[in-house]
């Protein structure tokens, strides 16, 4: 089993990079931003001062172990592909801040890329993050994604999109997951829903203003 | 006598004629605008110079259309940067004078 996991784990590595939801938004826009599935529940708050880079704050709870973090972030596109009909990102994404488990603290710092591809009708995308927090916390994951559109929304409609996630984050107990997920997009609103094939939920809003 | 004249016909003629000239529009086709995102983006840029009253998108065409306000203008390299900045780009710009009947 291991194997397949090391095999699996070196698959993602190989895909195209991609990401989850856009890090930087447009000059002048917040972006509110809550996760939650069976490791973390996760919510960020960053601001697009420039089109290459935004900053924020970001606030975890892990659930195992019983902890939490609070970190600055900065995201930085790092290659923007504008083609006829699709678009491609790839950004940077780090933090600093302190991890908190029964009143000890520790130092806490994360790196990570992620990046995407998208037309109207096909998405795929690919993250990582390397995670330390001194005794407290450690994390090495991996997400990526396909998805379809069932229909091409246009500017004002609701768009919706059927997605397949797989994790696998070398710390975890449970290293590998799937997620089949429902991504619903209007305007500045993108929710997504999901349950993994081991009966984990998987939440996540996001609102930019 | 001849002044009252003129300003009776003047008078006349803005009551009576409806064309007036309203702003420009322009049509922008570019790359990259995939999402309903990108339309939000694009009205949050444009409407941000104080000179545009309203902006849509047709992601289809990924076409960008611009209603200036009257009056107001915007040149094709400050167009370019604002697309830019909202995460596009542009192919190519046309200007359109708007004439609006009343």
């Amino acid at each position: 089993m291991k194997i397949v996991h090391q095999a699996l784990c070196l698959g993602l590595l190989m895909l195209p990079l991609a990401a989850q939801a856009r890090p930087i938004t447009y000059p002048g826009g917040w972006s509110l931003m809550t996760m939650n599935d069976m490791d973390v529940n996760s919510a960020e708050v960053y601001y697009t001062p420039d089109p290459n880079y935004s900053i924020g704050w970001r606030h975890d709870y892990w659930r195992d172990p019983k902890a939490n973090m609070d970190a600055a972030q900065l995201n930085y596109l790092l290659k923007r592909w504008n083609n006829p009909g699709s678009q491609g990102n790839l950004y940077l994404k780090s933090g600093a801040g302190f991890a908190y488990e029964d009143g000890e603290s520790q130092a806490a710092v994360y790196a990570g890329v992620a990046a995407d591809w998208e037309d109207r009708r096909y998405y795929v995308s690919y993250s990582n993050e390397f995670l330390t927090a001194g005794d407290i916390y450690k994390k090495a994951s991996h997400t990526a994604r396909v998805g379809i559109a069932p229909y091409k929304g246009d500017s004002g409609d609701l768009h919706t999109w059927l997605m397949l996630q797989a994790d696998y984050d070398h710390y975890r107990d449970n290293e590998f997951s799937v997620t089949p997920l429902v991504r619903l997009f209007k305007g500045t609103t993108l929710g997504e829903v999901g349950v993994n094939l081991d009966g984990g939920v998987y939440f996540h809003l996001m609102k930019t203003f | 006598m001849k002044k009252l004249s003129f300003l009776t016909v003047l008078t006349f003629v803005t009551l009576t004629v409806p064309l007036a000239f309203a702003g420009e529009v322009v049509h922008v086709k570019t790359l990259g605008l995939v999402c309903d995102f990108c339309s939000k983006a694009i009205e949050k840029v444009f409407l941000d110079t104080g000179k545009v009253e309203s902006t849509n998108v047709d992601l289809d065409n990924a076409l960008v259309t611009i209603n200036m306000k009257d009056g107001q203008i915007l040149d094709d390299e400050f167009i370019k940067t604002k697309i830019t900045e909202a995460g596009y780009e542009v192919q190519n710009i046309h200007h359109q004078a708007e004439v609006k009947h009343d």
